[in-house]
């Protein structure tokens, strides 16, 4: 089954086109990402998901449906979205943030409670000791360890990631990536990964999506991509590959 | 100046409070009204400019001409000060209430639409209390300008410190005109000191993490 599926989507802006056409599908509980360049459409691409953009022609399917005929609210509440800043309300608690769409879907309270330390647990803060704390009393990384619990409270079908350790320092960065990596591995949800970082992108994608200029230049595994790199864009940017990188997408240990 | 406190006291306490009553009376109008608009133009999207334009041009009318051409529509006076004073009020409410609003973190805002907030709950749990500081603000200034304006409303007859200011302007009388200038920065003062507290306590609801 597909998670989402893009069929022929195009996104103008007046007379600048950002996305002109892309067909691609996500399948469900892969972990997909998207790179490309600034200005390449890949956060456009993200946002049309949960329709914080809407597509000027083409189609956004989630699992099956129509996103244009759903209601906007209740497919928004079936999909997390973090940012790349952490973006967390600065007056509520970190237990708050992340309560934040369990009380929109009117969970008890026993449940809410333990699904906050279930998450805090899962992305490595103590919850004794975070729960209580204030989004200002964090550090980067650790605020958007938040970020990511607050998306997944609500047990969303699809998690949708908009360049979310851009803003983090090297070591954090890389934390923050195998614990995605383990997260995913054992839960399974579907995640869709906007960056404009090769390394993260062939490190994080069971499949990885190129965007040059609004177009899907290629779709592959890392493997394919290394191997059979579709263009002169999708080679060019092989050589910004470390070494490290081109060595696990060979062997595609995925 | 001693002894005209120690004869006057009761009267001057009833013109002080008096003149808080009128200011008390003008915010209880005006925020409510404030509210409404800053509703209406941010989560209902209707055209701020129009809303704005008005307030200004209302606000550029002097106060004595203000009450001029109220007291043959609703008399001379609290109710024709009132209304002026809450003219003015609106326009300090209305522009940093939807300040407040609009200086929100769009990628807070972003986030928040996408968790599938609805519009009114939303603005209600996190556009409201992350404008709180503004709003006070706003308040604040409203009340520092309607002090200062409403000791003109003695003119038409609204009571208040103004009443002992006119009273010394015609008498002459020093003692009376400084009282009366004491009284009104003594008010200003308080009322001041009041809405900074508050503002204060609503700054750090905004962002309890942060420390000063």
């Amino acid at each position: 089954m597909n998670a989402i599926e893009f069929a022929d989507v195009k996104k103008s802006y007046g007379a600048s086109e950002a996305v002109r056409g892309v067909s691609m599908a996500v399948e469900e509980g892969s972990l997909v990402a998207l790179m490309g360049a600034s200005g390449s459409g890949k956060t456009t691409m993200l946002k049309m998901v949960n329709r914080l953009v809407v597509p000027t022609s083409g189609k956004v399917l989630f699992f099956g449906g129509d996103t244009a005929s759903m209601d906007v609210t209740a497919l928004r509440k079936k999909i997390g979205y973090v940012l790349q800043a952490a973006a967390l309300f600065p007056h509520m608690t970190v237990a708050g943030n992340i309560s934040t769409i369990p009380e929109i879907l009117g969970w008890d309270k026993a449940r809410t409670r333990s699904r906050v330390s279930e998450l805090l647990s899962l992305m490595g803060l103590d919850p004794d000791e975070f729960a209580a704390r204030y989004p200002s009393q964090l550090s980067g990384g650790q605020q958007q360890r938040v970020g990511i619990a607050r998306a997944m409270a609500g047990e969303p079908r699809v998690l949708l990631m908009d360049e979310p350790f851009g803003a983090l320092d090297v070591i954090t960065r890389s934390r923050l990536q195998d614990d995605l990596l383990r997260i995913h591995g054992r839960d399974g949800t579907t995640i869709l990964f906007v960056t404009h970082d090769i390394d993260e992108a062939f490190r994080l994608g069971g499949r990885v999506a190129v965007m040059n200029g609004g177009v899907m230049a290629q779709y592959g595994t890392p493997r394919e991509i290394v191997k059979n790199p579709a263009d002169d864009y999708v080679r060019q940017l092989l050589n910004f590959l470390s070494v490290e990188a081109l060595k696990r997408a060979e062997k595609d240990t995925k | 100046m001693t002894a005209y406190l120690l004869h006057y006291y009761g009267y001057m306490l009833r013109a002080v409070a008096s003149h808080a009553e009128m200011i008390a009376l003008v915010m209880v109008f005006a925020i409510p009204i404030s509210a409404a608009l800053g509703v209406l133009i941010h989560v209902f999207r209707f055209p701020a400019v129009p809303v704005i334009t008005i307030l200004e041009i209302l606000y550029t009318i002097p106060s004595l001409a203000f009450f001029a051409i109220l007291v043959p529509i609703s008399g001379l006076g609290v109710k024709s000060a009132v209304i002026v004073l809450v003219c003015y009020s609106l326009f300090f409410l209305v522009r940093n209430f939807l300040a407040g609003l609009e200086g929100i973190d769009p990628l807070v805002i972003e986030a928040a639409r996408a968790m599938g907030y609805s519009r009114a709950g939303m603005f209600l749990k996190i556009e409201l209390p992350m404008a709180m500081p503004a709003l006070i603000a706003g308040t604040r200034l409203a009340c520092m300008a309607s002090i200062g304006i409403a000791c003109i409303a003695y003119a038409i007859g609204a009571g208040g410190i103004g009443t002992i200011l006119f009273e010394g302007m015609r008498q002459m009388s020093y003692v009376k005109i400084a009282w009366g200038a004491i009284l009104v920065i003594a008010l200003s003062v308080a009322v001041n000191n009041l809405m900074l507290a508050l503002e204060r306590y609503f700054t750090r609801r905004a962002d309890p993490g942060r420390t000063e």
